[in-house]
């Protein structure tokens, strides 16, 4: 299991890190152009002017911690709600991309069980003050 | 009763008023969305608003999925069950909420206001359940 982590970690932190970065420093070649509904969707998005800086700020800061492996299980339970709308987005609307999804949700899901015991008190069925 | 006793008890009062007010609030824009039972005038909104929501509607899952996310959330909270993970469940649409009203569509900003500043407070009193989440160099076992 700590190998599986280990792999885990790295691979949700440099993803992250790597697609973070390039949103502010444009240095992957490839950008895909998504028409139709998907279009509408990516342009809806970015056209509000929070939504991208913000995920992607998150995507730097938790990238690095994940890598550096400071605060990752705060991290990985911060970048979850990516993971599931990256791949909810590359399953259902961009198939072609479906290993995107894939390849963060895994990982992020194998951490959540490599570092159960860290969350367990966040999984107190009646939680009392 | 004693002085700590009651500033307990008044927190504890504070946190089921909090928790239960969350969770009908999520319960029943939740339920809106599948059925329509409070007629709500949509507000106008800007382009970029309107761009923003009809983009997240054409994509088609995300807002039966959000929606029956805050559907499930909203009843735990108002029965109690698993509150402290709920409340983790429910912060980044928390946000979102927030982020959305305060910059694209200003006439709903003091509930947003709200509901973020209610959830916050959730949080802080329930912090005991999150210590094992701010770990600062895990192991794995």
């Amino acid at each position: 299991m700590k190998t599986i982590v280990l792999i885990s970690r790295l691979v949700l932190g440099f993803l992250y890190l790597v697609f973070g970065l390039d949103y502010f420093l444009h240095f992957i070649p490839y950008q895909p152009l998504h028409t139709g509904v998907t279009g509408a969707l990516v342009s809806g998005l970015k056209g509000v002017g929070y939504i991208y800086p913000m995920m992607k700020v998150i995507q730097v800061v938790c990238g690095l911690s994940l890598l550096f492996n400071r605060y990752a299980p705060f991290s990985a339970v911060v970048v979850f709600p990516i993971s599931l709308n990256v791949f909810l987005f590359h399953t259902i609307l961009v198939p072609s991309g479906w290993y995107m999804g894939v390849l963060l949700l895994g990982p992020n899901l194998l951490l959540g069980w490599g570092w159960r015991k860290y969350y367990a008190g966040m999984f107190t069925k009646i939680a009392s003050i | 009763m004693n002085k700590l006793n009651i500033k307990l008890l008044t927190m504890k009062i504070a946190v089921l008023i909090a928790r239960v007010l969350l969770g009908l609030l999520f319960l029943v824009f939740g339920i809106n969305f599948f059925y329509d039972f409070m007629h709500m005038q949509q507000p106008p909104m800007s382009p970029q608003a309107t761009a923003f929501s009809g983009g997240l509607y054409g994509s088609g899952y995300f807002f039966p999925f959000l929606k029956g996310l805050e559907v499930i959330c909203g009843l735990a909270l108002i029965v109690n069950r698993f509150t402290a993970l709920i409340l983790v469940v429910l912060f980044p649409i928390t946000i979102n909420i927030f982020l959305f009203h305060v910059e694209l569509a200003q006439s709903g900003a003091p509930m947003a206001i709200g509901i973020l500043l209610v959830h916050l407070f959730l949080g802080y009193a329930y912090r005991k359940y999150y210590a094992g989440l701010f770990t600062a160099t895990p192991t794995a076992d």
